[in-house]
């Protein structure tokens, strides 16, 4: 066992650090306060190659792995979450192009992610009607000539006002025949036919744009469908094990800024008076272990997806405990770092409240943590049960 | 970014989860409820190597790491929470100190026989009056010529019944504090030692818990583990590696838990069907794994460190305090699904969770480590400014 990066991800990490404290931090709170998209901040992960962590090197990306991957997230989000979502969804789309193809599409739009070009890529799965229940999805997909004409409303996209490279999720066969109906296309927002709604206003995160993806009768080349028809649900499942990894390794980074906020106010305030008493001790001290254990979580599951490539072993469960867990965690450590800052925690003066709420919404994209739940009792279940 | 176990690791896992479902987990509901001890077993572990595991060959032990300890521990204490306390105190408290702070002929006497399992060991630092203020200690070594002569009484002593040696904590400096602590490493069959009070305990009541009463007991100074005024030193770097053991006690009571329920929640029919199909009871299951798994990654971490002679307090005292709260909430949940059945005697959720309750206590209470935790992230966070 060896816990810790090898020198090729702690390379990777201490890049991601970098840039994230020298061009992301300075602007969180700004963020934070206006809602605007920093569009500048994904030129700057561009530019180091951190959109393209997980896309192989012929097509722009590093090719470092789910490790170095997650490493990177969870420096992001330390010092700005917003544009942590933003990387995870974009590396996302790359590594499922890249996974899928055919090796033509890739070539055309994986670039295009990794290079910074298109902004970010998005992800649309959810619909007013279809969250967590994603296979009753029931935007459509109409074969005509070479085209698809796709129609339907998608929800909660993240970047979707600003992606150039969209992956969508619509019916090719009718609702009957479940996931099994579903296929998966890319859409550039310049096609005919789509839109997108009015950015959401939301708890946190505000620097990262969601929106509504609005497809009228939206005509899409008939080259840009991934894989084949009908492995729309399997695409869409293979990237939120991934997907589950990476927004585990968001909320490490959102709750290690948390505890540093406090531990520095209690190791300062009052002379430092403040961190003697034994209440704000028992708090930081379950604060960081829930943490450690959260990375550590993280860390094996997204090990265990790199070695997946070779062994081909499932990391289904592994991934949704990591995503339960450590939002979880976050949760609780962001809520008990303002609590340890008391009413200075609730101002914004301390980055304490941000990250409360930049953390909330983590235990409910990418899969609830409901549905992580009923994902882990069911591989349980199969392997323990009788 | 490797987690994946060492051959060897996995096969003395292997090898010791056979061991643990063919011969202690048959008597441990018997063994629980007479309050017997698992002499034989003691003696098959021994055999195996189990009594020294990470202590090297040449010293009796099977050589291998703390990793491999922390795995054995974690098989053999789901199958028996009693016997994975015996065989931990002999591991981490008795012949990890003699290892690491004895010298060549400490070693000779007492480690080689210690790991062999030849004899047994018990940690002698809890007094009637000191507990988690472990360095106001009472019991007294007073220098005489080339002994000590110590004075005083051991408190919840495991393993004090049947121990033969005892690595024994006492003040020979009042006026130090801290610094007037010294260890020694002492035969119990010598005069002036004997067994106190044997305790009636609420769980791991197959494993031996007494005082240990010294009067008059004379030790030589050749006995002493390291230099006077270290001894508050041994006594608390010994816990840093005990913690590791006690947190894979716990994780062993939990899994046992935990596996138990889950195989229940597929028989027990309700509402129609099993209610391993109710999202109530997958909940649990679910939450239960996660933890499980958690605090064996907590676990395993603090190990690695401790192989690679990295200093790991603040670890160590992660995995105690997360794997035996975990296992408060995991034996409970498991009760739980259980339902009326878990609350009586014929089935094992009420055994692991009264077996579960110690690890929350010994080597450190809770509230113990969360101040060693504490006292970490505020000394970074002081020098990060």
């Amino acid at each position: 066992m060896q816990l810790t990066p090898n020198e090729a991800q702690r390379r990777i990490q201490e890049l991601a650090r970098e840039v994230a404290r020298t061009e992301l931090a300075p602007k969180a709170a700004e963020l934070d306060a206006t809602g605007r998209f920093p569009t500048e901040s994904f030129q700057a992960l561009a530019k180091r190659g951190l959109l393209g962590l997980s896309s192989p090197a012929e097509l722009g990306g590093l090719d470092a792995g789910p490790v170095a991957l997650a490493l990177a997230l969870t420096e992001v989000a330390y010092a700005c979450p917003s544009t942590a979502v933003g990387m995870s969804v974009t590396n996302m789309v790359g590594e499922t192009l890249s996974r899928f193809g055919p090796a033509a599409l890739a070539r055309k739009y994986v670039p295009r992610l990794t290079s910074g070009e298109a902004v970010a890529g998005a992800f649309c799965l959810s619909e007013p009607g279809s969250g967590s229940d994603a296979a009753a999805l029931s935007a459509t997909a109409r074969r005509d000539g070479d085209h698809y004409v796709l129609s339907g409303t998608k929800m909660w996209i993240t970047s979707g006002a600003y992606a150039g490279v969209l992956i969508v999720m619509a019916r090719t066969s009718g609702p009957e025949t479940g996931h099994r109906g579903i296929s998966a296309f890319v859409v550039e927002p310049t096609f005919p036919g789509f839109a997108v709604g009015k950015a959401e206003k939301k708890t946190g995160l505000k620097g990262s744009n969601t929106v509504p993806v609005v497809l009228e009768d939206c005509r899409v080349p008939a080259d840009n469908l991934i894989g084949a028809e009908g492995m729309g649900f399997r695409i869409a499942m293979t990237a939120l094990d991934g997907g589950r990894i990476t927004i585990g390794a968001m909320a490490c980074g959102i709750a290690r800024s948390a505890l540093d906020v406090a531990a520095r106010y209690a190791a300062t305030e009052q002379g430092g008076a403040l961190g003697e008493l034994a209440s704000v001790q028992h708090r930081l001290a379950d604060m960081a272990t829930a943490l450690e254990a959260a990375e550590l979580m993280v860390h094996r599951a997204a090990w265990m997806k790199q070695q997946a490539a070779e062994t081909g072993r499932r990391f289904t469960r592994e991934a949704a405990m990591a995503k339960l867990y450590a939002t979880e965690a976050c949760k609780r450590v962001t809520g008990a770092a303002v609590e340890v800052c008391g009413l200075d925690g609730v101002t914004r003066a301390l980055a304490a409240e941000r990250a409360m709420r930049d953390a909330r919404v983590t235990t409910i994209f990418e899969g609830t943590s409901e549905i992580q739940r009923l994902v882990i009792a069911r591989e349980v279940l199969a392997r323990l049960g009788q | 970014m490797n987690f994946e176990l060492t051959e060897e690791q996995r096969m003395l896992q292997q090898m010791v989860r056979e061991f643990a479902d063919e011969r202690v987990a048959p008597g441990a509901e018997h063994r629980d409820r007479h309050h017997e001890y698992p002499a034989e077993l003691v003696r098959e572990m021994a055999q195996m190597g189990l009594l020294g595991v990470a202590i090297p060959d040449e010293y009796g032990g099977a050589g291998m790491d703390a990793v491999s300890y922390a795995l054995a521990m974690e098989e053999i204490s789901r199958a028996c929470a009693s016997t994975g306390v015996i065989m931990s105190v002999n591991n981490s408290l008795v012949c990890d100190p003699i290892y690491k702070f004895g010298t060549e002929a400490q070693k000779r006497e007492f480690l080689v026989p210690l790991a062999k399992g030849d004899k047994l060991g018990c940690y002698g630092l809890s007094e009637p009056g000191t507990g988690s203020d472990a360095a106001a200690q009472t019991t007294m070594a007073v220098r005489d010529g080339d002994d000590w002569v110590i004075n005083g009484t051991k408190n919840f002593i495991t393993n004090g019944p049947q121990a033969d040696v005892c690595v024994l904590i006492a003040m020979w400096d009042r006026s130090k504090g801290a610094r007037g602590i010294v260890a020694f490493v002492v035969d119990l069959h010598q005069p002036g030692a004997r067994v106190g009070k044997i305790e009636d305990k609420l769980g791991i009541t197959a494993s031996g818990t007494s005082s240990l009463v010294f009067e008059d007991f004379r030790v030589p100074d050749a006995n002493r583990l390291g230099q006077p005024g270290e001894g508050f030193k041994v006594a608390m770097a010994t816990l840093d590696g005990g913690r590791i053991g006690i947190a894979a006690q716990a994780i062993g009571i939990a899994r046992a838990a935990f596996e138990a329920a889950v195989k229940y929640s597929t028989e027990r029919i309700a509402f129609g069907g099993p209610i391993s199909n109710l999202q109530a009871i997958q909940n649990k299951i679910a939450d239960m794994a996660a933890e499980i798994d958690a605090a064996r990654l907590l676990t395993l971490r603090a190990a690695t460190l401790k192989d690679q002679k990295v200093r790991h307090s603040k670890e160590s005292a992660m995995a105690k305090l997360y794997a035996s709260e975990m296992a408060q909430r995991v034996t409970h949940q498991a009760l739980q699904v259980f339902g009326g059945y878990g609350y009586i005697k014929e089935y094992p959720a009420e055994r692991h969770y009264r077996d579960q309750r110690i690890t929350e206590i010994y080597e450190g209470t809770s509230e113990i480590q969360r101040l060693v935790i504490a006292r970490s992230v505020l000394t970074e966070a002081a020098a990060r400014g």
